[in-house]
């Protein structure tokens, strides 16, 4: 337990030290907010709305959420730690604080974008519920995949293009239950089972999966 | 053997669902083309989930043939949802009056596309066999994840101009047959092509 919480302390001051990363992630969400809230004010239906949320968090968190797996590769400080301790609470550790930056990041566009979209505030509780829901899933998803590409060596670049559709099916489904809430009608109990199941089948496989890829890279 | 055996099924089976099988009485002749439609939509899935579970004896085997053969399911259902999403956009265009309609299941099919195709280049793209081999499984399973959500839970949760006549037992016997015996044959045929690609690929190797 204790190797985990040093293991997470080193992530989140990776992740919310270095000023880069904090200022690619939060700065285009703030940048990518205004300029919607600009643009589209309160003349936006609720779907357009809810796309919108996920999308800004998605592409602001996108870089850090890369970045701390294949960093570490880049690096060639994964090797050093798997020296010492076991990958499996790298990696538990890694998708931890990956789950506090995309929540910081949540923190930001939400209530931004609220605001600026003129959606009513009453709202931003539920919305507020959902991300707290979601943002984990989403950083669940995107970790093993993260992982993956980061044993590619150098496959950084192709990011986007293996990840998005791995996590297309619950990105639809937090959209789906967004808009739900904007619209105020019933929330669908079927969605929020789909975004558990898949987050929850992300994080045994990785790390049921973890030990085979590396026993032999 | 198995060439022949799936040329048995669909020879015959085209014969009957082209000049034998009834007419729908709404869409006319077009509708011919869920004989095709359908096992293309089939396979796809089993080759994925093939895929799916060479690469899980891939990583606890370490065989290469579960490589290969991961590998090439993948590019077979890929070509195959490939050819279900054409063949079901001409039979939207035709009962629907657009190719494209955002109906669920056209969606799902493109995003399992892109799946398979991120599988495909990241493959592609890592040069050692033993790392693109690992990486690739580990892959292939966490995409294959997508698929439950992908196929059977997002058509029924969202509103589909999809027919749903064989899930729901409605379509006649007349033209279940003609279905099945596609099904059969393609299947056979697929496995035929999955061998022989099979083949090839531990040669090149």
């Amino acid at each position: 337990m204790s190797t985990f919480r040093a293991l997470f302390i080193k992530e989140l001051k990776v992740v919310f030290r270095g000023r880069s990363l904090i200022g690619t992630g939060l700065g285009l969400a703030i940048t990518l907010s205004a300029t919607v809230g600009i643009v589209l004010s309160s003349s936006v239906s609720p779907k357009v709305a809810a796309v919108l949320y996920w999308l800004i968090l998605i592409f602001s968190a996108s870089e850090i959420l890369s970045h701390t797996f294949i960093a570490e590769e880049e690096q060639g400080t994964g090797d050093q730690l798997r020296l010492r301790v076991n990958y499996s609470l790298v990696y538990l550790a890694k998708l931890s604080s990956c789950i506090i930056f995309i929540l910081t990041v949540a923190l930001v566009v939400f209530p931004l974008l609220t605001l600026w979209l003129g959606l009513p505030l009453s709202k931003l509780g539920l919305i507020g519920l959902i991300g707290l829901i979601g943002c984990p899933a989403l950083a669940l998803c995107q970790g093993f995949t993260s992982y993956l590409l980061s044993k590619g060596k150098g496959q950084a670049t192709l990011y986007p293009l293996i990840i998005m559709p791995i996590i297309l099916p619950i990105l639809i489904s937090l959209v789906l239950l967004t808009a739900q809430v904007i619209e105020g009608l019933a929330i669908s109990l079927n969605l929020f089972i789909v975004v558990g199941a898949q987050s929850l089948s992300m994080l045994v496989l990785g790390i049921v999966l973890m030990p085979y890829i590396e026993e032999s890279l | 053997m198995i060439l022949v055996l799936s040329g048995v099924f669909i020879i015959p089976s085209i014969y009957y669902c082209l000049l034998i099988a009834p007419v729908e009485s709404k869409i006319g002749e077009f509708y011919r083309i869920i004989y095709f439609h359908i096992p293309a939509a089939w396979l796809c899935v089993v080759a994925f989930l093939v895929s799916f579970v060479a690469s899980i004896l891939f990583l606890s085997k370490s065989k290469q043939i579960y490589d290969a053969i991961a590998a090439k399911s993948a590019e077979i259902g890929l070509l195959f949802a490939l050819l279900a999403t054409i063949m079901g956009s001409i039979f939207a265009s035709l009962t629907w009056g657009s190719p494209w309609n955002w109906d669920p299941r056209e969606v799902s099919i493109v995003v399992l596309m892109m799946i398979y195709v991120a599988y495909i280049v990241l493959r592609s793209s890592i040069q050692n066999s033993d790392r693109r081999g690992k990486v690739s499984a580990g892959y292939s399973i966490i995409a294959f994840m997508a698929v439950p959500f992908l196929v059977f839970i997002m058509p029924r949760i969202t509103p589909s101009l999809h027919p749903e006549n064989i899930g729901s037992g409605t379509l006649p016997l007349t033209m279940l047959l003609g279905v099945l015996g596609m099904v059969v044959g393609f299947t056979l045929l697929f496995i035929q092509i999955l061998k022989t690609a099979v083949k090839i690929d531990l040669e090149g190797r």
